[in-house]
């Protein structure tokens, strides 16, 4: 073909293609199944696929880049007719801080999914979409993601983000991590039999190493995981890629360096991801609730994560009423406070918007190993360890078909000899299995939107008019919050965090002679506002499920334009006439 | 041992002998502008562009430039890779002296390299950072034909919580140039005159039969019409307490949360990101020169709530005291300083009331590893002797001190009426209007008013007059702190056949420096890493001994430490050491396996 030949042949594919399209009209909306876990390549691709199918309330973004360069990808849930995004009430959703802990992005692809499919179908999900703004991160560690995925690994391999830190201190970064030996794509334990060790294999179950009584001799011992002294410097694993707890990382009230707290950072924020995040955060005001997936567990977590902080106790009555019906949303999840009931943990995320923020905040720990036995695997006799694992090996052998453990095979190391590898894949325990998934991701979306169908729901309730003289009106404004969560958090009110809900009037021929408070109608209990009659300042927000009655004494005639402004709960108007 | 100090110290008595005869030539100095101080230091890099490299550091939100200047002989990617000492000044608006006397510092420097041996040894192997002014947006206020205290940066801050930013600051209502206070009589005042000195105010205190009769406000309107004067000017968070080091959250002017402006950021990671960097040293409104840490009278309570909570028990408690260890050391510079400052005994430096909360020397020492001078290069004035029977400036023990405390009647209040008193004085003797005499004033808002009070900056920036001396005994000082640099080398090399084909190789890792090559708390924290021994023989094997061996601190003044191997290898196999320390250099030896003679 010649130049010119090509370039006929060219247009016409391209006509060819436009009529197609033009045929088919909009791209059909794509179905995505929740039967495998998506790594994030496909992550990415499935949140195009979602915005292109449904372009009017979708937005995908970026807010980003990782360390190694990849898109921390946003999307936005907004329906554009019911008002603008800032000026409605948002949930900011995330998922996978932890590099290992994958799951929480498929319950964010899923809810994204979930909402769209039933808007306009079921009532509620139509009124959350119409009334609220979704912002859901499906991972804010796309490095760990990827770097979970795409090499051999363990199921706890690794938390951090993918920038280099030296955890043996010897100058170098990053130079020994685990090492696949055998070639089996995964990241196994390593053990040796030898003449006298302190383990030894489970009388019942050969494949369950158990630790030697007092006055027993063992013969075998542990090696760690899979891998070799790649740095030359006699020690096995010991500077694995990362070395940063990336949920540590975040200015709430009680970070502190390293030496306090592990994996915390150089200084709050110092990691790209985490700036990023923070930056979208203050660029978004109207978030009102936050939710981070994590695993495992099965918990539904919340600060004070140390003992430092102390929370005002109507904030922790409204984190109660969530959390405790989260419980029963979610079997096998326990509502926890981090310090006490789990483990101190410094510079967490969830502590920073709910602390620093004053944002109601959620953490949960997707799925409980309990969920594949019984309740209480603990209740066992005996050794701790052997019980679990037996139950678990037990419904590995009978559900999952032994897919999950492999078997001790021998090994010949270049440093160890003769030894044998063996153990859990690192797509189990803290991974539910892929069949239950579905199930995972719709219980913790609907906690999830539970928690958003409490946020501030505000309207000016009543309005009265009373005529005092002639030109002169009493006016009642009541405002009111059908969310279960303040306008304003205590933490926030307290600190002077955000901006103090407004409520307004403005009349072309009206004078505004006073505001005040009123505490009690009928006893006319009436607080005086000082200063500026015609824009009360609501310090403390609208409670959760109540209502504020406000007055205003007005002298003029003709119509009042009466205006609630809450950084958090939206905005209300109402228009009177006076007479 | 105790020679090389004293060594160190003949070196820079010769050395002021040296700088003095050069800054008497030093021309009319003067305050210099952002743009100005840019331009001097450009004057400087195309001056000297060998020795001087000006980049940026960051900039503010509002796009002010804050400079970086690295000052070595060399590139500055060779600098980087070189030990060295980081100055920074102006870290409060109101605060500029550290700008200028830096400067000097630097010209003094680039115009001795070459003639003073040891100026020119230090920037032939080391490296000085120099950030002259931290705060750009802050130090404007200083220039203005208004001059107004503005310690902070100008991030748009809603101070009074009323959905505003920035919207009701100071005025100049009478003119002077300056913003001072008014006061007005008013039935709900809660101040009146002191007795002693009726210019100033004190609180009046019910219990002691005392009665308030004057409000006291920032001079200026109520530009907002909400009942509160000048309470959200333009900006802003104090740099000087958005550090994460004793952080105050929610405090007006610290932030939204700590390290949330650019400025802190910045300075943040450019010390992480050169870990070559020794010490700090700081021209901010704190002190530790003149005052040099202490260990805590009272040993601080255990932490008792760490422990007993949760399943893992790793939590340490957050750190507020210098190392014990460590404070020798602050002791003895602090020392050298008063004496190359000439600071008489007893003296007080300037310094900021918040304790270094959230501060950046602080910052340095706690969450950096490596120690930090910090200096407000100013000294409240000494009391006139007549004031001396005063009660207030009783010297207490420590018993009665506590005692006082406990009682809880504010010290804090009692402290700072003696140093105006004594401020009040100094200005009076001296003739210099640091106090504006109160004048009545008829106010738009407030009606009868009487405006007046001190003067911005004078306590807290030099007067000009005073930068070139300034310059002078700092430029010693600095002389002086690059002496301390630890500097690692390795000592008697030993080789001994012990059977065929067996060695043991021994060496003594010394420190030559003074300074150690991790503070205590640094080498404790794991901020600062280890001194590394390590060893490559090309063929054969250990037999004993480390691969890599960990110093994690050592002793200046020539403290050493032993380092052996047994090896398992033929004659004349070459083995490599590397000796790596981030604090004190690094040196390699390349050695043969064959006897040695025993030194």
């Amino acid at each position: 073909m010649n130049n010119l030949q090509q370039r006929i042949f060219k247009s016409l594919i391209l006509c060819i293609g436009f009529l197609l399209m033009a045929v088919s009209g909009f791209p059909k909306p794509t179905h995505l199944e929740f039967d495998h876990y998506y790594d994030y390549p496909e992550l990415t691709q499935a949140l195009k696929h979602l915005e292109a199918s449904y372009p009017k309330f979708l937005k995908l973004q970026s807010i980003g880049k990782s360390y190694q360069g990849r898109e921390l990808w946003e999307m936005t849930i907004n329906n554009p007719e019911t008002g603008e995004e800032l000026s409605k009430p948002a949930m900011y959703i995330e998922a996978n801080v932890h590099g290992n802990e994958v799951q929480g992005g498929e319950v964010c692809l899923y809810t994204i999914q979930f909402l769209m499919e039933n808007y306009g179908k079921n009532p509620k999900i139509t009124d959350l979409v119409d009334h609220r703004v979704f912002y859901i991160l499906p991972t804010v560690n796309p490095d760990g993601r990827a770097w979970w995925f795409e090499h051999p690994n363990t199921m706890h391999s690794s938390r951090s983000i993918q920038r280099p830190w030296d955890d043996d201190n010897d100058g170098l970064f990053d130079e020994d991590g685990y090492d696949d030996l055998d070639g089996d794509g995964e990241i196994l334990m390593m053990r040796k039999k030898v003449p006298y060790g302190n383990f030894k294999q489970d009388p019942e179950d050969p494949r369950i190493m158990i630790r030697v009584k007092p006055g027993e001799k063992g013969d075998y011992i542990f090696l760690g995981y899979e891998g070799i002294d790649n740095d030359g410097d006699g020690r096995i694993n010991e500077d694995p890629p990362g070395g940063y707890d990336p949920n540590r990382n975040w200015p709430s009230l009680d970070w502190q360096p390293n030496y306090v707290q592990r994996g915390a950072g150089e200084f709050p924020l110092s990691n790209p991801e985490s700036y990023a995040v923070t930056r979208f955060l203050l660029a978004h005001p109207n978030i009102a609730g936050v939710q981070s997936y994590h695993n495992s567990g099965g918990m539904i977590l919340r600060g004070p994560g140390s003992k430092d902080v102390h929370y005002p106790g109507g904030d922790a009555r409204v984190y109660d009423y969530i959390g405790k019906t989260g419980e029963q949303i979610l079997p096998f999840y326990k509502y926890m406070v981090i310090y006490k009931d789990l483990y101190p943990a410094r510079g967490g995320f969830v502590t920073f918007t709910y602390e620093t923020l004053g944002i109601f905040s959620f953490t949960n720990e997707l799925w409980s190993s309990k969920q594949y036995y019984d309740k209480n695997p603990q209740k066992g006799k005996g050794n701790w360890y052997a019980t679990v694992s037996k139950k678990r090996l037990k419904y590995d052998d009978l559900v999952d078909f032994g897919e999950n453990f492999i078997e001790w095979k021998s090994f010949k190391h270049p440093t160890y000899g003769n030894i044998e590898l063996g153990g859990w894949r690192k797509m189990t325990n803290r991974i539910n299995p892929p069949y239950t998934l579905p199930e995972l991701c719709h219980r913790n979306m609907a906690f999830t939107l539970f928690h958003a169908e409490q946020m501030p729901k505000i309207s000016i309730s009543k309005t009265e008019v009373e005529k005092l003289g002639k030109g002169t009106f009493r006016i009642y404004v009541t405002v009111a919050n059908d969310g279960a969560i303040p306008t304003i958090s205590q933490q926030a009110a307290k600190n002077h965090i955000f901006r103090p809900d407004l409520l307004t009037i403005w009349g072309k021929n009206l004078k505004i002679i006073s505001a005040a408070k009123v505490r009690d109608r009928w006893l006319n209990h009436v607080l005086p506002i000082k200063r500026r009659p015609e824009r009360i300042v609501l310090g403390d927000g609208i409670p959760g499920l109540s209502s504020e009655t406000y007055q205003w004494i007005v002298a003029g005639k003709g119509k009042a334009f009466i205006s609630l402004n809450c950084v958090k709960g939206g905005k209300a108007k109402k228009v009177i006439s006076l007479k | 041992m105790k020679i090389i100090p004293q060594k160190f110290f003949l070196t820079i008595l010769l050395l002021i002998g040296f700088l003095a005869n050069l800054t008497a030539r030093t021309n009319k100095v003067q305050y210099h502008t952002n743009s100005q101080i840019k331009a001097a230091f450009e004057h400087l890099q195309n001056r000297y562009p060998k020795l001087v490299h000006l980049s940026e550091l960051a900039k503010t939100r509002s796009g002010e430039l804050i400079l970086l200047v690295r000052v070595g002989n060399g590139t500055p990617e060779q600098l980087d890779s070189r030990t060295g000492i980081l100055i920074v000044g102006e870290v409060e608006g109101d605060h500029l002296v550290g700008s200028e006397v830096s400067l000097g510092i630097l010209q003094e420097y680039a115009k001795e390299f070459g003639r003073v041996d040891s100026v020119t040894a230090f920037l032939k192997k080391h490296v000085i950072y120099v950030i002259p002014r931290l705060n750009p947006e802050g130090a404007h206020y200083f220039f203005k034909a208004v001059k107004w205290d503005h310690p902070w940066n100008n991030t748009p801050t809603d101070e009074d919580h009323d959905g505003f930013t920035d919207e009701d600051g100071p005025e100049d209502l009478n003119g002077d140039g300056l913003i001072t206070l008014m006061r007005k009589r008013d039935p709900e005042g809660t101040y009146f005159p002191d007795p002693k000195n009726p210019e100033l105010l004190r609180k009046a205190d019910a219990a002691k039969g005392e009665t308030g009769i004057y409000k006291i406000y920032v001079e200026g309107r109520d530009n907002d019409g909400d009942g509160f004067y000048n309470e959200d000017g333009v900006g802003g968070v104090n740099i000087d307490w958005n550090f994460p080091q004793e952080y105050q959250a929610f405090k007006v002017g610290s932030g939204k949360y700590t390290e949330s402006e650019p400025e802190t950021r910045s300075i943040s990671e450019f010390l992480f990101n050169h870990r070559n960097i020794v010490l700090v040293l700081t021209y901010s409104l704190h002190d530790n020169l003149i005052r040099p840490p202490k260990l805590p009278q009272r040993s601080v309570k255990p932490a008792s709530g760490s422990s007993s909570a949760g399943r893992w028990r790793f939590s340490r408690r957050p750190k507020k005291n210098v190392d014990g260890e460590d404070i020798p050391y602050f002791n003895r510079v602090s020392r050298v300083y008063k004496k190359l400052m000439q600071i008489p005994k007893g003296a007080e430096p300037v310094q900021a009331s918040d304790g270094g909360k959230g501060s950046f020397y602080k910052w340095v020492y706690f969450q950096y590893g490596v120690p930090d001078f910090t200096t407000s290069l100013m000294l409240i004035p000494k009391p006139s002797p007549k004031a001396k029977g005063d009660s207030l400036r009783k010297k207490s023990s420590f018993k009665q001190r506590s005692k006082m405390q406990i009682k809880g009647i504010g010290q804090k209040e009692k402290d700072s009426l003696r140093v105006n008193r004594q401020w009040l004085a100094y200005f009076k003797n001296k003739g210099i209007t640091g106090f504006v005499p109160w004048k009545p004033f008829r106010h738009p808002q407030l009606g009868n008013v009487e405006i007046g009070g001190f003067a911005p900056f004078l306590r807290t920036t030099a007067p000009a007059t005073a930068i070139p001396g300034l310059i002078e005994k700092q430029a010693s000082f600095v002389a002086y702190l690059m002496g301390l640099l630890p500097e690692i080398s390795v000592e008697n090399l030993t080789i001994l056949k012990k059977a065929d084909q067996v060695y043991s190789l021994s060496l003594f890792v010394k420190n030559t420096g003074y300074l150690p090559t991790a503070t205590a708390f640094g080498a404790k924290t794991r901020l600062v890493k280890p001194v590394l021994v390590k060893i490559f023989p090309e063929k054969g094997e250990l037999l004993s001994g480390q691969k890599i061996v960990f110093i994690p601190r050592l002793n200046g003044s020539g403290a050493s430490r032993k380092v052996e191997w047994l090896l398992h290898a033929p004659a004349g196999t070459k083995v490599t050491l590397k000796i790596l320390s981030e604090k004190a250099g690094s040196t390699e030896k390349t050695i043969f396996l064959k006897e040695t003679k025993d030194e």
